[in-house]
């Protein structure tokens, strides 16, 4: 074995060399062997395309924002929209009222300047206009009832998944 | 030629610059594949195994040996990673010790009274080679592996599976004893002889 393979000493290597010439079947034997070595040799099972790829993002630390990575999810993105709805929503249905707080915000927003008072109005009365329904369901005790549930089920949803994303970091 | 070796890459990797590491899984990712595929004969299981061996390496990269190469290093932990995975799933066979030999020059070595023909179906050959390392134990054809595909040394073979040597060489034999005895149970022996 050690002369099909070529570890054996050059003195040794030549007698058997000498021997093997006189012989077709060690001839024979010795060329078997040696295809058999580099058949195994081409034998290979690859890796997939992606392989290295993710090991390296299991590795290396990760560069996106926590803000980023927040956004990335849309699951996170719907929730934030039914937050921001609401409280929008509360916003807008208390405009009726004598010191609402969206009047505390077109004079906050007019002593800038008041292009943005008219833009706001704009913006204000059309959004009112959508919100009319939401606005008086959200009155009704079920209504009530229903926004609380969808806060709290908002809410669990982004720290969930804010933890869940510190988690897998540490890991 | 501006190759880097695998210890200039490791140098880079402990100085901070973590992505060099991509290189080294790329030169060494298909021969390990290879090599946990046939220990573990589960492709799946031999992806999962790899990753963890490299994810291991590069945590244990501050405590690499210098003075040996990165692939032996690299290679023992594929190894050893596999052969847990084996011991969980009650394969032992790479802690048994069997030095009892075949007997391989008992083999009759058929006649070659025919012209020999030189050209034989390579990929049937292949075939052959392939199945038989399949239906191989672990610890045959991990050895055969090594020796073969990673071109390594005895003494390489037995940093890396920590068996003696006579056991690794015992083992490489009776390896190729399998394969030749597959081999002739489908060729003639005499289509492999080489031209001249």
């Amino acid at each position: 074995m050690e002369y099909v393979d070529g570890t054996l000493d050059p003195s040794r290597a030549f007698h058997i060399e000498l021997m093997v010439k006189q012989l077709p079947q060690l001839q024979n034997e010795i060329a078997m062997l040696k295809a058999m070595g580099e058949t195994v040799k081409g034998i290979q099972h690859p890796v997939p395309m992606n392989f290295t790829r993710r090991i390296m993002d299991e590795i290396l630390p990760h560069k996106e924002s926590l803000w980023f990575r927040f956004i990335k999810n849309s699951s996170n993105v719907f929730a934030m929209v039914i937050v921001l709805s609401l409280i929008g929503t509360v916003l807008i249905s208390s405009t009726s009222s004598t010191h609402s707080t969206s009047d505390y915000f077109i004079t906050l927003i007019n002593s800038f300047s008041p292009t943005y008072n008219e833009v706001y109005a704009q913006l204000s009365s059309s959004i009112q206009q959508f919100a009319q329904p939401v606005n008086s369901a959200v009155k009704t005790p079920s209504g009530k009832i229903l926004m609380v549930g969808l806060i709290i089920f908002s809410l669990y949803v982004i720290i969930d998944e804010v933890i869940s994303k510190r988690m897998m970091m540490r890991k | 030629m501006n190759e880097h070796t695998d210890q200039d890459i490791i140098r880079r990797v402990l100085a901070g610059e973590q992505k060099a590491y991509a290189e080294l899984v790329d030169r060494h990712k298909d021969k390990a594949m290879t090599l946990a595929a046939r220990m573990l004969k589960n492709h799946h299981d031999a992806e999962e195994a790899l990753q963890d061996a490299f994810i291991r390496a590069f945590k244990a990269l501050p405590s690499f040996e210098w003075k040996s190469s990165f692939s032996t290093w690299f290679y023992r932990i594929v190894f050893n990673v596999c052969s847990t995975i084996l011991s969980k799933k009650g394969n032992v066979s790479f802690s048994s010790i069997d030095d009892e030999r075949d007997n391989y020059h008992s083999i009759e070595i058929p006649a070659s009274d025919a012209e020999p023909d030189i050209e034989f179906e390579q990929k049937e050959f292949s075939a052959v080679i392939r199945q038989e390392i399949e239906k191989m134990e672990e610890g045959y054809s991990a050895i055969l592996t090594m020796f073969f595909l990673q071109e390594m040394s005895y003494d390489e073979i037995v940093s890396v599976t920590g068996l003696p040597l006579g056991t690794v060489k015992n083992r490489l034999f009776r390896a190729r004893a399998q394969l030749r005895r597959a081999v002739l149970r489908h060729f003639p022996q005499e289509r492999f002889l080489e031209k001249t």
